[in-house]
């Protein structure tokens, strides 16, 4: 028992050395990508986030119409449609289908000539072989629709992850500050109509913390004084479906194309991001977190329907 | 001329293009891939396109990835398992594997006279190192019965095919020999639709078990390819694609379409017809001819609608199921998918070729026969049934008919000589893809492919190289008048790759044609013949009406339907029959002493050289379901194209001056196939019936005694012959065979193990 034991204890250590290992080389990775596509990513949504928003704005405008899950499906079906257009024509779809017929023939290979090991381990490696060629003609449609579906998708968070605080409903509100600056002492929050102050602010891990409860229903905008500037913060209290924006993003590409509801904050600012904890959309359908699978239910749903009539490929 | 370029080539290249200029975006597209899927796990679902990305490869990748690991794990078990089973399967074999190369019509004198001149350097090879003798074939010599002999080992007597037509004697119409195509017999009647309760009834004919079936139930597995009557396909260990007899989605052996703008409208020819363009403001419309919808009250044909536009001279853009389709004068296009609606949700799949004739003054365009669809067959074509769909995966979409070169369309002048050719190039070419990924993945026991070419193209280019024939003044160019020898030397070609596939020591390859070939100058009007010595009458306005539909049964005795010769008019077996059943051997033998005499007085020649009787010549259960009267045929003459149909005409001899210039339906003591092989066979007369025996025997297998066949002694690589120099078989046959150089399969049929 004592070796199992050790065996087990030995394993549990190999695999955490080795996930903190891989989380390490991704993180260096990940942390030097970063720095070089930030001057080039950062600027760009500053852009395009403004644009994307007014366009959210329209469309759920007329989607808001109807009730919150029949817009999510509607919204569904179309997204599954536009990549189906997109698809179709930025696809190589001869490339796809006769990926698709070697994958089909060495695997028919592999039921017609069971009795040929040989036949069937070579058709096993020409399974293996047409994945990776379609994953290759795939590539582009996907990385085309990359882009824009992030962008959509943001769109689609700020409504469907959070809801608006309501009228005397408590949360958190967090500024983080840039590593550069201390936590400013002399921060000042000026008062709103929309949020009554409880505690706060709490300082720790380089952010100032309040916990705040909601008052006047309404889109208001939170001024934040710190070190002779003003940083201003949108908070939506209410009880009707709206856009909220979690986060004012730093200059952060990542987290501008998460939170696109807000500019980013302005260089040399220090502050690094304002936060308000919203509480999550309760739905299994159409709330926190399951909106996303549900989009990918009927998006991808539709787009397998549909695909017969677009006569796309994939 | 272009129709030896191919779209298929076309295409490669311009994909190969495709591929090469992709190939930096690709490391590029792919390093960005790698950037915005390491952000942050919130951005790892990108929508839709990953799920396409990830649902169209997912599904593949863990099919193989399980398949692998499931073959892994089981590997042990099945090499035990594949040990015991190949140990006693190949136990007593004393080859790995037997590769039998058909083709069809291989006429021995034109092979004679090409080797000589050096153009078929590797049939000469097989012929100096292994073998090369003439290979006795069936009466009638006709590609239906020579092949239905080969694969059963047994005389038509056994096998029950006599011609490609047989006479439904109760209606006294012409009817395939092969196979039965019926609809489901009980419907279920919802508003207009009759929804079928049951499957189609498909019923192969033939009788007789193939060789390759005995094999399977010792274990030996084997991969058929083409080989005539195996439709519908029978259950066996191993893959079978089948050929001849396997109909058009229409139903038939193959219709046609040509489509114009000319004024005469419709039209109907021998395995076609003539439709019109309707013209609809730039583009012409009209509609593809599908299967009888048989969901609805009396079956009409399914439409599917098509629209042409001509953009230029010689150019044209069509627009079919969705898809458009660039046409070029001149050039077929590849084989396009089309999909014929019975009912809503319900649509029966089709595959075609589309050939633009001309756009001025007339617009005119060729559609092939509408074929089943291989990737999603209307009707079973293959066993497994998955192995149509896998050939069609793996080598591209391919012919199913059975006859898949449109000889009908040449006849009516509706191709070209060049257009005939591209197709028969075109079906050789995929036969071709097919049987090298047979013999790659057959390392151990039969594979069998028969290639068509030689027979369709002797059969319409013989004209070229017989300067006596009527229609020897034909329209190709030099590519066409040198068809036929262009065609051996392409074959010389296909052997030499198979001989370098097939060179394992354990390897035995064998070529073989099913008969032989020559010139067709001048038909015969037997129903006239008949008609003359008082044999038929027919009724005051009966002549020329076809399907002896003109044919006074009460006084006639005796009749001629299809290519093999005569029926008599017995009663109590024909439904007016006449002739007394105690009469008719009577009757049959003296039809055949007055046929043997027949002469043509233009040429001063005789026109038949033998009649035999059929019963005296066939042994089996089945000799009484064929002709009673079987016409070997002098060289140059064959039953005239009207009395293969039964179509009276007045008079006895008619030029035949259609393309379809050279035939084989002759007396088969005149017309012998060939046989080479790799190695030394010794047999006095083989025959082309004798190959399943000696198959059989290579693998150890008894055969059974119900073949006619019997096993020639096939030496080993080394030269020798176990048990010495003769077979037991050849020399048990020493006494039965003719003096000539071939035994004709009359003869030895006759001579069958009854």
């Amino acid at each position: 028992m004592d070796v199992v034991d050790s065996l087990l204890i030995f394993g549990g250590d190999a695999v955490r050395w080795v996930c903190a290992a891989l989380a390490t080389l991704f993180g260096s990775v990940w942390g030097g990508l970063d720095a070089l596509l930030n001057p080039l990513l950062s600027p760009l949504l500053a852009v395009l986030n403004p644009v994307c928003t007014a366009i959210g704005d329209v469309t759920y405008a007329i989607v808001r119409t109807l009730p919150v899950w029949v817009g999510l499906t509607l919204l569904s079906v179309l997204a599954g449609i536009a990549m189906l257009v997109i698809f179709r024509y930025m696809s190589n779809q001869t490339g796809i289908t006769r990926a698709k017929d070697q994958i089909s023939a060495n695997l028919l290979a592999i039921k017609l000539y069971r009795d040929e090991l040989r036949v069937m381990f070579r058709s096993q490696w020409g399974v293996l072989c047409g994945v990776a060629k379609l994953q290759r003609y795939v590539l582009t449609p996907v990385l085309i629709m990359l882009l824009p579906m992030m962008l959509g998708l943001a769109q689609m968070g700020m409504r469907h992850q959070w809801r608006p605080l309501q009228p005397g409903e408590r949360t958190l509100m967090k500024v983080r500050f840039d590593a550069e600056h201390a936590v400013a002492g002399q921060i000042k929050l000026e008062p709103s109509p929309g949020l009554h102050v409880e505690v706060g602010p709490v300082p720790g891990g380089g952010e100032l913390v309040w916990r705040i409860r909601g008052n006047e229903p309404g889109r208001h905008t939170l001024r934040f004084r710190v070190d002779g500037t003003v940083v201003e913060k949108e908070l939506v209290v209410g009880d009707s479906f709206e856009r909220v924006s979690a986060v004012r993003p730093g200059a952060a590409w990542a987290s501008q194309l998460l939170h696109p509801g807000e500019s980013r904050l302005p260089a040399g600012s220090p502050v690094a991001s304002i936060e308000i904890l919203y509480p999550a959309v309760d739905s299994w359908v159409y709330g926190a977190d399951y909106w996303v699978l549900y989009f990918f239910v009927v998006s991808m749903a539709s787009a397998l329907l549909l695909k017969p009539l677009f006569r796309v490929t994939f | 001329m272009r129709w030896f370029e191919g779209p298929r080539s076309r295409r490669f290249a311009s994909r190969a293009g495709r591929t090469r200029r992709r190939g930096p975006s690709f490391a590029l597209l792919t390093a960005i891939v790698i950037v915005l899927g390491l952000a942050e796990p919130a951005a790892a679902y990108i929508g839709p396109g990953a799920g396409f990305a990830v649902g169209t490869t997912l599904a593949a990748f863990f099919v193989a990835v399980l398949s692998s690991t499931v073959s892994l794990f089981l590997w042990p078990i099945r090499w035990l398992v594949r040990s015991i089973r190949g140990r006693r399967a190949h136990a007593k074999a004393r080859v790995k594997r037997v590769v039998i190369l058909g083709l069809d019509g291989m006429e021995p004198t034109l092979a004679d006279r090409f080797m000589a001149e050096g153009k078929l350097p590797h049939f000469s090879r097989l012929a100096n190192e292994g073998t090369y003798v003439r290979l006795g074939t069936t009466a009638p010599p006709l590609s239906p019965v020579a092949w239905s002999s080969f694969l059963t080992g047994c005389n038509p007597g056994k096998h029950r095919i006599f011609d490609f037509l047989t006479c439904d004697r109760r209606q006294y119409i012409p009817q395939l020999s092969s196979v039965s195509i019926r609809g489901s017999a009980r419907t279920l009647k919802v508003g207009k639709y009759r929804i079928p309760i049951g499957k189609p009834d498909v019923r192969l004919l033939r009788k007789g078990k193939p060789f390759w079936n005995v094999l399977g139930e010792h274990g030996i597995f084997s991969n058929i390819i083409r080989v005539p009557i195996t439709f519908p396909p029978e259950p066996f260990h191993g893959v079978l694609l089948s050929a001849m007899c396997v109909p058009d989605l229409r139903g038939s052996q193959g219709t046609f379409s040509f489509y114009t703008t000319r004024g005469e409208g419709e039209a109907e020819y021998i395995g076609g017809e003539q439709l019109r363009f309707e013209r609809n403001g730039k583009a012409l419309r009209s509609h593809l001819i599908g299967p009888p919808n048989s969901l609805v009250q009396d079956a009409p044909p399914i439409h599917c609608p098509f629209e042409l536009t001509v953009t230029g001279r010689g150019v044209a853009t069509l627009r079919v199921c969705g898809e458009t389709v660039q046409l070029e004068q001149g050039v077929y296009t590849p084989w396009v998918q089309v999909a014929f609606k019975a009912a809503p949700g319900i649509k029966v799949k089709g595959i075609c070729e589309f050939l633009l004739l001309r756009t001025e003054p007339e617009v005119e365009l060729y559609v092939t026969p509408i074929q089943i669809d291989p990737t999603k067959p209307a009707l079973p074509i293959s066993h497994s049934a998955a192995f149509s769909t896998y050939l069609a995966k793996a080598h591209g979409l391919y012919a199913t008919l059975g006859l898949a070169e449109d000889t009908w369309a040449l006849n009516a002048r509706i191709l070209d000589d060049e257009a005939f050719l591209h197709q028969c190039n075109e079906a050789d070419a995929e036969r071709e893809a097919m049987f090298f990924d047979a013999l790659d993945k057959v390392r151990r026991g039969l594979c069998v492919c028969v290639f068509d070419g030689t027979d369709r193209i002797q059969h319409m280019f013989w004209r070229y190289i017989d300067p006596d024939h009527p229609a020897r003044d034909g329209q190709g160019g030099r590519e066409c008048r040198d068809a036929i020898e262009k065609h051996y030397i392409q074959m010389d070609d296909l052997v030499r790759r198979t001989m370098e596939a097939c060179d394992g020591e354990d390897d035995v390859l064998m070529v073989i044609s099913d008969h032989g070939f020559c010139s067709f100058r001048r038909g015969i009007d037997l129903n006239v013949w008949l008609e003359q010595n008082g044999y038929l009458t027919l009724k005051p306005d009966g002549r020329g009406k076809k399907y002896l539909a003109g044919v006074d049964w009460s006084k006639t005795q005796a009749f001629a339907l299809g290519l093999a010769g005569i029926f008599l008019n017995v009663r109590g077996r024909e439904a007016e029959g006449i002739v007394d059943p105690k009469d008719a051997d009577a009757l049959r033998e003296e039809i055949c002493a007055k046929l043997a005499t027949l002469r043509d007085d233009e040429s001063d020649e005789p026109a038949i050289n033998r009649a035999f009787n059929a019963h005296s010549i066939y042994r089996g259960p089945y000799k009484g379901d064929g002709p009673d009267i079987i016409i070997g045929y002098h060289r140059g003459y064959r039953v005239s194209w009207e009395a293969a149909v039964g179509e009276p005409t007045d008079q006895l001899f008619h030029d035949n001056d259609k393309a379809w210039s050279g035939d084989h339906c002759i007396d088969p003591k005149l017309i012998p196939g060939v046989l080479f092989s790799n190695r030394k066979i010794k047999a006095k007369n083989p025959r082309l019936l004798d190959l399943a025996s000696t198959v059989l025997e290579l693998f150890g297998v008894k055969v059974p005694g119900h073949m006619d066949s019997r096993p020639m002694a096939v030496a080993d690589v080394d030269g020798h012959f176990p048990g010495g120099p003769e077979s037991p078989g050849s020399a048990e046959r020493a006494d039965d065979t003719d003096a000539g150089e071939c035994v004709a399969g009359a003869e030895r049929v006759g001579g069958g193990q009854g």
